[in-house]
């Protein structure tokens, strides 16, 4: 009935750990440029979550005790694009819809990795965006952001992706 | 003296290789799971996106407060009311025997404010609209149980008055693979339960079964232990049979929940120096629900639900209500009671995101229920003979056709507003309508929310015929005005607060009507007004190892007189701490504090009409090996004598000692194809 509306609140825990999960499987196939702040080994790995934390504490709850490319995890969440600097991951939330150039842009610059959830986000070139079919979880890559990004990315993961 | 210290290294031994076997339903399970995943299984996994109103719990429009699986687990829950008392701003009447009633933000009543559902489908008892508390739920196969505070007629129509309890049972799949468990304690408690749950990705088809038997005695209230109300023959046992389940084939879910509860009726009249007798009574009570549900959701814009239910709930006619001693005059009598009610019902929803800041639902309900219209009751001759069955009662057919409609539209990216309405369109009760209006801001950790309600409880058949019978009662109605607020103030730490003010007139109170010298007429009627003013506060904190909440209720409910309300006490708290040293091993110790509040009547005992406060502490110790996790719980852990109020003959009810309780339970390892 109604009861979705809290019901699903609580259902998400499980699609966002999953998310979660999908991040740090991600970075198994992704290197990120061997000049850049974040190929540096002695730096933790940063996640920004940017806009409306769609994670709850899943992020936190997933990452407590994970690493990354055998480094701490750090999650930072932010509100405003203003705020923004620089990380691994960049997670752009559905509310960003307004400043997504300048997000893009910014990552490209930066060679962050961003992901989003949002329908057209990858279009608009977003490198991986998260959709469902048939209650899974999908993701769909943008191949020419890629490329602008300077990211090094496995075939692998282009092969079990959508490609737009 | 050789084999003892073989003793010890063999369970330090287990003790350090077991360190690392938890729970099977603990999170950090779920999350080793993934990480151990490829990528392409990860992609292959279902996950629990029910109608993709993508709406966290800080959104919703309602102040909601959760009780989770592992709450349950680790805190040792026996009963619904154990699990709801440690919540903010319950409060009970526990007469320990076929009943046992909650009381949400000041409001006493016979649980008929307050709905229930199991996986959203109502069990509140179909003739009176009241739920039934007590141990017939079956908390092992429950995922969590959402309450929702405060009236909620513009989504659910009649009785969600004061709150919504919904239980979520655990899904194919989404959980264990089942298990087997044993337990057995003090004042005979035994508790069995077991689960079966199989998943087929590959077709999406998954079914889960899940069954228990739980029964126990209540406490010792004999003689002194119960104010010479019972004798030593009493009797105020409980037991319960249920049985869950659930298939899910591509989008389709059928569900079932079956309740079988038999209970004492003992303690509803005092037996020492009156015509009742203490034991012999049965009060057996069966609820059956099943739905069948279609969901669709690959549609990024719109989601549909249809779902078809059946519910029964029918006091079985071999139900023994009262029995009357032999006397000088008679051989006394035994008294059979039965009303059977069922109903059938349909609901379809719709969501529909046209665009990003804006959220419809709209659903449509029709329902056709058949209520006795009251008990049917057989008589025997004798206190030591059965009655014959009771005849079928008569049958009254109601239908309700009832519309809502809900928008949310997001103003600002913090803030969103909520409008809802109802209409109920019944040839019972009439048409009501029943609005809602909520604002929610959000930023960063902190939430806020301002919420505006309006329920009603339309009268049911019990409430008509009850006593001498009332045809002439209109619904109770409820108006509800709140301010929430949350903050996180750190990771790991969390403070929330709310101020509520409640209105409920047309309110239902026992009338007794003097027609003369010898007769009165005792009937429902539509006679009082309570205004409740209240404020709830919060704080938990979570780390690794220790967890702790602690959360206080202030709430002042008053009549039209300005009296207070009697059965309500100004002031709830709980606390709890729980410790987990290693990670197999999970130490719970927890306390409820009741302020002291007004019986309805003199207590002759204390020559005073009050139940002093109290503060009762219960604690649980888990311990988890290979597989197994075996529990040792203790309630009233200080052997405290506290009382709850009464509304029966009886002046007021001694609540339990203290009690022991072990249990074993064995977690089977998933198998899927």
């Amino acid at each position: 009935m109604f009861f979705s509306l809290s019901v699903h609140s609580y259902c998400q825990t499980d699609e966002y750990l999953m998310k979660a999960g999908f991040i740090e499987k991600f970075t198994r196939f992704i290197n990120w440029p061997n000049d850049s702040v974040q190929s540096d080994t002695n730096r933790p790995f940063i996640i920004t979550v940017l806009g409306e934390n769609t994670f709850g504490s899943s992020l936190d709850e997933f990452y407590l005790d994970t690493k990354i490319k055998n480094r701490h995890v750090i999650l930072k969440y932010i509100s405003d694009f203003d705020e923004l600097s620089l990380c691994h991951i960049l997670f752009v939330s559905g509310n960003c819809k307004n400043n997504l150039e300048q997000i893009i842009d910014f990552s490209n610059k930066h060679s962050i990795l961003t992901i989003s959830e949002t329908k057209g986000f990858a279009k608009k070139g977003i490198l991986i965006n998260f959709y469902f079919e048939k209650n899974k979880i999908r993701f769909e890559m943008n191949k020419k952001a890629f490329n602008i990004s300077n990211l090094e990315v496995s075939h692998h993961l282009f092969k079990i992706a959508k490609i737009i | 003296m050789k084999a003892h210290y073989i003793r010890v290294i063999l369970f330090l031994v287990i003790f350090l290789f077991s360190k690392n076997i938890i729970a099977q339903n603990n999170s950090s399970i779920k999350k080793k799971e993934i990480l151990h995943m490829s990528i392409e299984d990860m992609m292959n996994m279902e996950v629990v996106t029910a109608s993709k109103v993508k709406q966290k719990i800080q959104d919703v429009p309602a102040c909601t407060r959760v009780i989770t699986a592992q709450d349950i687990l680790e805190r040792g829950y026996f009963t619904l009311e154990e699990a709801l008392a440690d919540l903010p701003g319950f409060q009970f009447r526990n007469i320990l025997g076929f009943n046992t009633y909650s009381f949400i933000r000041g409001l006493p009543s016979q649980n008929n404010l307050i709905i229930v559902m199991i996986d959203g489908i109502q069990i509140n008892e179909l003739n009176s609209g009241g739920f039934y508390g007590g141990g017939q739920y079956n908390l092992s196969n429950v995922k969590r149980i959402e309450v929702v505070y405060g009236p909620a007629s513009a989504l659910y129509g009649t009785n969600a008055v004061s709150g919504i309890i919904n239980i979520i049972t655990k899904k194919p799949g989404s959980d264990d693979a089942g298990h087997a468990g044993i337990g057995y304690g003090s004042f005979a408690k035994l508790i069995t339960d077991f689960s079966y749950d199989y998943i087929d990705k590959n077709n999406d088809f998954g079914i889960r079964l899940a069954a228990m038997y739980k029964q126990n005695e209540k406490a010792k209230l004999n003689d002194e232990n119960g104010d010479y109300n019972w004798t030593n023959d009493m009797e105020n046992f409980e037991d319960n049979l249920s049985f869950d389940a659930m298939v899910k084939f591509k989008g389709f879910t059928w569900g079932t929940n079956f309740q079988d509860k038999k209970a004492s009726r003992t303690t509803n009249y005092k037996t020492i120096d009156d015509k009742y007798l203490d034991n012999g009574t049965s009060w057996n009570i069966r609820f059956l629900n099943s739905f069948l549900q279609h969901s669709y959701n690959n549609n990024e814009k719109w989601t549909n639900q249809a779902k078809i239910y059946f519910r029964n709930a029918t006091v079985k006619d071999n139900t023994i209500g009262y029995i009357i001693k032999a006397d000088s005059l008679s051989e006394g009598e035994q008294v059979g009671y039965f009303r059977p009610n069922h109903l059938i019902g349909i609901e379809e929803q719709f969501n529909y995101n046209p665009f990003d800041k804006l959220n419809l639902i709209a659903g449509l309900v029709f329902e056709l229920e058949n209520l006795s219209e009251g008990f049917t009751k057989s008589y025997s001759n004798s206190q030591f003979e059965e009655p014959e069955k009771p005849e079928k009662p008569n049958v009254i057919n109601n239908n309700l056709l009832s519309f809502y409609l809900q928008s949310q539209y997001r103003i600002f990216k913090t803030t969103a507003i909520t409008a809802g309405i109802r209409q109920n369109i019944s040839n019972y009760y009439g048409n009501i309508l029943t609005p809602r209006l909520a604002l929610v801001y959000n930023k960063n950790a902190f939430t806020a929310k301002v919420l505006y309600n309006r329920a009603f409880r339309a009268p049911k058949p019990w409430d008509y015929t009850w006593g001498d019978g009332n045809n002439n009662l209109k619904p109770e109605r409820m108006k509800s005005g709140e301010i929430f607020a949350s903050y996180r103030f750190a990771e790991h730490f969390n403070i929330e607060g709310s101020i509520f003010r409640n209105n409920i007139s047309d309110l239902f109170v026992k009338e007794t009507i003097q027609i003369n010298d010898s007769t009165e007429l005792n009937r429902w009627a539509n006679k009082d007004k309570v205004t409740t003013l209240g404020f709830e506060t919060g704080i938990k904190y979570y780390v690794d190892k220790f967890q702790a909440y602690i959360n206080y209720t202030n709430n002042h409910s008053q009549d039209k007189n300005d009296q207070h309300i009697a059965e309500i006490s100004d002031h709830i708290a709980n606390i709890g701490l729980t410790y987990k040293p290693v990670s197999n091993l999970i130490i719970n110790l927890r306390a409820n504090y009741l302020g002291e509040r007004k019986n309805p009547k003199e207590i002759e005992t204390t020559d005073s009409d009050i139940i002093d406060d109290l503060v009762i502490f219960h604690l649980a110790v888990t311990y988890y090996i290979s597989g197994f996790n075996i529990q040792l719980i203790t309630n009233n852990l200080l052997d405290s004598e506290y009382y709850h109020t009464s509304n029966r003959p009886p002046d007021r009810y001694r609540q339990p000692q203290r009690s022991v309780f072990v249990k074993m339970t064995y977690t089977f390892g998933r198998k899927t194809k």
